[in-house]
């Protein structure tokens, strides 16, 4: 029997390693160590951060690991361990570049195909558009992209430009950012009778992948077996890749995982264990992963480039400065946030010192959560693999909208995972980024990873099942409480609903006016009923003004019960500093 | 103890430093080993296919796609000159005062007659590409047809984040001290195609005259993001940079804000006053990192070459400096390490530091915001 664990998770940012042992015939987790992740120069192997953040496993738990750069396996007495696992995702995130015949058709569509499937597109080539031939090589060699798009031609059109892009791309011979052995992954989604050209020139070149063609008629777009496979090959081909990494598959016991994929594990074990429609999300440096379990069906998605060190400057540019600023509880200097972001961007493993620095990284996780969530939504929301026909005039629209198919008044529990969430401060912080993200209807359960082992729990999962669910149950897993809250608004300051409970055997009936929020610790193992009758449109999950009954449950942070209405608005004048002040107070959020 | 890793800007004062240089399509070199070559000595060239012009004839001539072989006068292939006719209408009995002729918008090939889109494609004459060699150096080997691998000995300075691409240009330092900053007026036409060290912050200003004189690059030890956005006229996202449509390289030392440039660096730049440089402002924050560089050919060969910087270890005594708030730029001595997790100002356990900057008084820094030096 396995009785010392050793598990690491190498993220974009940081490398995570935890160690599991079986003490009296419980695996516990028992000690966590952490290094920056090594995928810069002069390092530039992923093998350096994991056994830096072993060393400081060492270090606190007195048990001696490695010996140079080697694992020690067997474990015997306070020596070595028994397997090793790993998960990755220090790839980071995905940086496409998109090329279609012509710029307005379906080099637009591309774009909005890779985009829908959370990349940034680096550029857009078109046959159509002013540069040179040569350019256009010069700048697929030098942008180093994750991987390419190629589309162009309607099925049964001209076949020669398509064919033009992709001796463009067979002569920039491009490199992908990492990994000799590792071929660039171009998706070919034009003229489906310009496959064979396309197949003849770039399957030496590239790892070239045929899907359907995403525009075959000038008015049908079909976007989604090129946007699944874009994402299928994100978590399976580049995610994974850092330097190093091929290293590092000849240490573990069973195959790295990507990080996404393990988490998804767990999430969804959480679903079936529990009966509940779940959200999950894990918030890493460069990537936000949200993962639902909604009535059955279960969805992943990877927000490439929505994360809290190397994409936090994109997490400004998608939602606007106005929006992280609004949840900062003081008045804050544009210009010193910007910057203090982009410093954020250029030294990821960087940690706030100041209470004021971590309110604005908390502000941005805020952000990055809601638009992490907002693509999740569109996204699982169009994935039924049916084509859509759209009028002209609707492909010159820019957004890549989706049909949002979750009611959120029946989520029953939200999860969150990664850096900003399970290392708070206080649990507190965490539950009101959620919230405040989430904008949860009627009632919901909030939990976090205790310390971010959901990764690692996901991988050993399945070479070690009973270790893998008892330290879950056990370490990894803090319910943090329950969130009531009701859908629309009314006027701020007037009656929005009235509640009533019985706790700790006293009867508590209240009411409370648009725009508060009240909070109760109740702790963990509290259990109880809440009543609430709403005012005028405002809606629970039953329905406009109908009453409803909710089970409470108690955790390390309590019942809140949020009357802010939904969408949550939080005006941008100078109510906003005193309003986020009181809130964060009630919830005892901040020390300071 | 486990080694502490930042990222590893290099600052080296001499350095083997070897750039290949490969033409976007094959083409012919035009240097051999051994050869010596300056920045901008052209080491490779090639023909590319010109420019593809379209014509819209089914519109202009009002006929349908699959009409348009009728209607052409040239076919695929022929070579045809500026203002030749390539289509004309078929007036009736033949008239041709009644005709409308579709001429060629340049000198070229017929490229493509399609009838599905009732475009002709006419392609100009192939044009030349030409490959410099980026920095003054010796070729140390060709690859047939494709490009060269340039070698130096330099000097050599990575930036941390930098915007446009490729230059040289003679290097020359406005300031005195690294914390200094530049009135934007002190860049002026005695600086036209140099490469310009302007101390703490560049300014949108300073880029803007630097721009106005023909200022090849700028180099400063900080800048504030507001104005990259200006300049840009875009929210830089995800740190890729090096393709901006700007006539000038900007290449920062060591972050957003207002930040003295390293000592070190600093003090190789003043040293090298005077001297040609070549610069790239190209930066990619993501695993498989490009940070923007500054490299100075040594007209001597020194025997001294630095090695690439290996790990070094955190040690009390060691000098670091701070990068990140409230100390971002400092420089300080450690005074002790902490292995154990402390709780700091924000409530998070982390590990920690003591350091001094003035000798007497310690304060308490995150072990990830420091940086070794």
């Amino acid at each position: 029997m396995e009785k010392v664990i050793l598990a690491t998770d190498c993220g974009s940012t940081t490398t995570k390693a935890i160690l599991i042992e079986l003490k009296d015939g419980v695996y516990r987790q028992t000690f966590r160590g952490e290094s920056p992740t090594t995928v810069e120069a002069p390092f530039e192997d992923v093998t350096k951060g994991v056994l830096n953040s072993i060393k400081e496993l060492e270090e606190l738990s007195g048990r001696k690991i490695l010996d140079g750069g080697t694992i020690i396996k067997p474990a015997k007495d306070n020596v070595g361990v028994d397997i090793y696992v790993s998960t990755s995702s220090a790839g980071g995130g995905l940086q496409m570049l998109v090329c279609g015949v012509v710029k307005q058709m379906t080099a637009t569509s591309a774009q909005k195909c890779a985009l829908g499937a959370g990349a940034i597109v680096t550029d857009v080539i078109a046959s159509n558009d002013a540069r040179q031939p040569y350019e256009k090589i010069d700048l697929i060699r030098k942008l180093r992209p994750d991987m390419i798009l190629l589309s162009g031609g309607t099925d049964g059109g001209t076949i020669n430009h398509v064919v033009e892009l992709s001796e463009y791309i067979k002569a920039a011979k491009p490199r992908p950012r990492f990994g000799k052995t590792f071929n660039l992954p171009v998706i070919y989604a034009g003229n489906k009778d310009a496959r064979k050209y396309v197949e003849d020139t770039l399957t030496n070149e590239c790892d070239l992948k045929i899907t359907e063609n995403l525009r075959p008629k000038l008015e049908v777009e079909n976007l989604d077996p090129a946007r699944e496979l874009i994402h299928e090959l994100f978590l399976t081909h580049v995610m994974q890749q850092a330097p190093g990494y091929d290293k590092l598959l000849t240490w573990t016991d069973v195959p790295i995982m990507p990080t996404p994929a393990a988490v998804g594990l767990i999430i969804q074990k959480i679903a079936r264990k529990l009966n509940m429609n779940v959200i999950g999300v894990d918030i890493g440096g460069a990537t936000t992963d949200v993962f639902s379990v909604y009535e059955g069906k279960f969805n992943r998605t990877v927000s490439a480039n929505l994360g809290m060190s190397y994409s936090i400057s994109n997490v400004m540019k998608e939602t606007g400065i106005e929006n992280i600023l609004k949840w900062v509880p003081f008045s804050a200097d544009e210009k010193k946030v910007r910057d203090m972001v982009k410093n954020k961007m250029i030294r990821p493993t960087t940690v706030p010192q100041r209470v004021e620095d971590l309110m604005i990284e908390h502000a941005i996780s805020r952000e990055a959560l809601r638009l992490a969530f907002k693509h999740h939504k569109a996204l699982t929301g169009s994935l039924k693999g049916v084509h859509k026909e759209r009028t002209i005039t609707e492909f010159t629209a820019e957004d890549v909208k989706g049909e949002e198919g979750m009611d959120m008044a029946k989520v029953d529990l939200i999860v969150g995972s990664g850096g900003v969430l399970s290392h708070a401060p206080k649990r507190n912080q965490s539950a009101m980024m959620m919230v405040d993200a989430y904008e949860p209807v009627g009632s919901t359960y909030l939990a976090v990873d205790s310390i971010f082992m959901m990764p690692h729990l996901g991988v050993l999962s399945k070479r070690n099942e009973k270790a893998a669910t008892e330290v879950f149950e056990k370490d990894c897993m803090i319910f943090l409480g329950t969130c009531i809250s009701t859908r629309g608004r009314i006027k701020p300051g007037e009656k929005a609903f009235s509640y009533s409970f019985n706790w700790k055997g006293k009867d508590i009936k209240k009411d409370i006016n648009m725009g508060e929020v009240h909070f109760y610790k109740v702790g963990l193992e509290e259990e109880f009923k809440i009543n609430v009758e709403p005012y005028k449109t405002l809606d629970f999950g039953p329905g406009r003004g109908k009453p409803a009954e909710f089970n409470i449950k108690g955790g390390v942070v309590g019942l809140i019960i949020d009357a802010r209405g939904r969408p949550l608005y939080i005006p941008p004048d100078e109510r906003r500093i005193p309003l986020l002040t009181e809130y964060f107070k009630i919830l005892e959020a901040y020390d300071k | 103890m486990a080694e502490v890793f930042v990222p590893g800007l290099a600052c080296l004062d001499v350095a083997i430093i070897s750039k290949t240089r490969l033409l976007p399509i094959d083409g012919d070199l035009l240097v051999k080993v051994g050869d010596k070559v300056k920045f901008n000595t052209v080491v490779a060239m090639s023909k590319i296919p010109g420019i593809v012009h379209s014509v819209n004839v089914v519109n202009a001539l009002s006929i349908t796609p699959n009409e348009i072989e009728r209607y052409m006068v040239v076919k695929n292939g022929d070579t045809v000159t500026i203002g030749q006719f390539i289509a004309e209408s078929k007036p009736l009995f033949g008239m041709s005062w009644f005709k409308t002729r579709i001429k060629s918008p340049v000198n070229g090939t017929i490229e493509n007659i399609s009838s599905i889109t009732g475009q002709v494609l006419v392609r100009e004459p192939p044009q030349d590409v030409k490959l410099n060699a980026y920095i003054s150096g010796v070729i140390k080997e060709v690859y047939p047809k494709s490009g060269v691998l340039v070698e130096a000995q330099a000097s050599f300075i990575q930036g941390i984040f930098g915007i446009g691409g490729e230059n040289f240009g003679e290097l020359s330092c406005l300031v005195e001290n690294p914390g200094d900053s530049l009135p934007s007026g002190a860049i002026n036409e005695k600086v036209r195609g140099k490469v310009v060290v302007v101390g703490k912050i560049v300014t949108k200003d300073h880029i803007q005259n630097a721009i106005k004189n023909g200022v090849k690059c700028l180099i400063a030890g900080g800048v504030y993001d507001l104005d990259i956005k200006e300049i840009l006229g875009y929210e830089i996202g995800v740190a890729i940079t090096g393709n901006e449509n700007i006539p000038i390289t900007v290449v920062i030392t060591e972050g957003f804000g207002e930040l003295a440039i390293a000592e070190r660096t600093f003090k190789l730049l003043k040293q090298h006053s005077g001297k040609l440089c070549a610069i790239n402002g190209t930066t990619q924050i993501r695993a498989g990192v490009q940070r923007p560089e500054i490299i100075i050919p040594l007209e001597s060969v020194s025997q001294n070459v630095s090695a690439p910087e290996a790990l070094k270890e955190l040690k009390v005594g060691s000098a670091v400096r701070v990068i990140r708030e409230p100390y971002f730029g400092k420089i300080g001595k450690v005074t002790q390490i902490i292995d154990e997790p402390q709780v700091i100002e924000t409530g998070s356990k982390v590990r920690i530091i003591k350091l001094t900057f003035d000798g007497t008084t310690e304060v308490i820094v995150p072990r990830s915001n420091i940086e070794l030096i």
